[in-house]
């Protein structure tokens, strides 16, 4: 049985209990190598919640990265 | 030069020589410049560098672990060396923007945010209800908010009452070009807010545009397409550079007020071929 996510609009299957920080992980997000924040459900997630931050079923994860703007 | 013009008019001189403060950071450019739709990575970076703008504003977007394109523009700004500001650029709710900002805040290092609800998708014009909510919600997270808005002196004055050291009334709808639609409302605001920091922000077109804004005594222009989209982005960035100036410096030294009747600049005494009696 597992849970269904949504990463930056696309439906993901996660083991329920996963964290934050392990999805991010298997999916190739590094903070070292390239700088991104998140938020879940549209709540900021600072850094330092990733590790206790569990899933939940239907979870809307948006990661984001600079870019230019106006 | 400066400081003889700066005795002699109606501002105080600033703290050291035409520098101003935004949020305890001091400045020397009144230029803020927007680092969107350059033709290349290269032409940004030198047209920023020919605008003299100590200030650049960005913003935060999805990408995947593959995209490298985020952490090419991450090293670029870096290296760029002058102030970030983030936006919350597309965000239309309040929720969505106190996010947004939040996100920018860990990823920057900055409590700086340019705070953008759009309200409308055709013209992009802010919400100035949700514009309000959020800008007193990030206030309290002790954000340094700089709100995007419309050129209505009362929201204006709500937004700086609510604690906003800068507020950014727009010259006209961003991207058009179309320079400042309604200087009536843009120069009753600079009258009735004389403390407040004031941008400009969006819809310049043309050097002139932001001449316009600096000689009313706004304290600067943020703009991005006008430069980023010029045919030659890096020498209309050094055109504004100089057009920021002039404007201030024609506002330091006090525009004339416009008069109906003309009245002749040469002296009129002495005027030959006039006589008491004529023939």
């Amino acid at each position: 049985m597992k849970i269904t996510v949504s990463l930056n609009n696309r439906a993901m299957q996660v083991v329920p209990e996963s964290t934050l920080a392990a999805l991010l992980d298997s999916c190739g997000y590094n903070v070292e190598a390239a700088p991104f924040a998140v938020a879940v459900n549209s709540t900021f997630v600072p850094r330092e919640q990733y590790d206790i931050r569990m899933l939940e079923d239907q979870d809307l994860i948006d990661i984001v990265r600079p870019v230019s703007g106006g | 030069m400066l400081d003889e013009v700066n005795t002699r008019n109606r501002i105080a001189p600033d703290p050291c020589s035409d520098g101003w403060e935004v949020y305890g950071i001091p400045l020397q450019s009144r230029f803020l410049i927007g680092s969107a739709q350059y033709p290349s990575p290269l032409v940004l970076q030198k047209a920023v560098e020919k605008s003299g703008a100590q200030v650049i504003t960005v913003s935060l977007r999805r990408q995947s672990p593959e995209q490298q394109s985020g952490n090419q523009f991450w090293d670029g700004l870096r290296a760029l060396g002058i102030h970030i500001l983030p936006n919350t650029a597309g965000c239309h709710s309040v929720k969505e923007a106190v996010a947004l900002a939040q996100m920018s805040r860990e990823l920057f290092s900055t409590n700086w945010i340019k705070l953008e609800v759009i309200g409308d998708d055709y013209n992009l014009q802010p919400d100035p209800l949700k514009l309000v909510e959020a800008t007193e919600k990030l206030l309290a997270l002790d954000f340094n908010v700089f709100p995007y808005c419309t050129d209505d002196l009362v929201l204006c004055r709500t937004l700086a009452e609510a604690g906003c050291e800068v507020v950014m009334p727009w010259g006209s709808p961003i991207g058009t070009g179309q320079g400042l639609i309604n200087p009536y409302a843009l120069e009753t605001i600079r009258d009735r807010l004389p403390e407040t920091r004031l941008i400009v922000d969006a819809g310049l077109g043309k050097p002139s545009d932001a001449c316009q804004a600096m000689e009313m005594g706004y304290d600067g222009v943020l703009l991005n397409t006008a430069v980023a989209k010029a045919v030659d982005p890096v020498r209309m960035a050094d055109s504004f550079r100089g057009a920021v100036i002039a404007g201030r410096l024609a506002f330091q030294a006090g525009v004339i007020r416009k008069r109906q009747n003309a009245s002749p600049s040469t002296p009129t005494v002495g005027m030959p071929f006039w006589h008491r009696t004529s023939r």
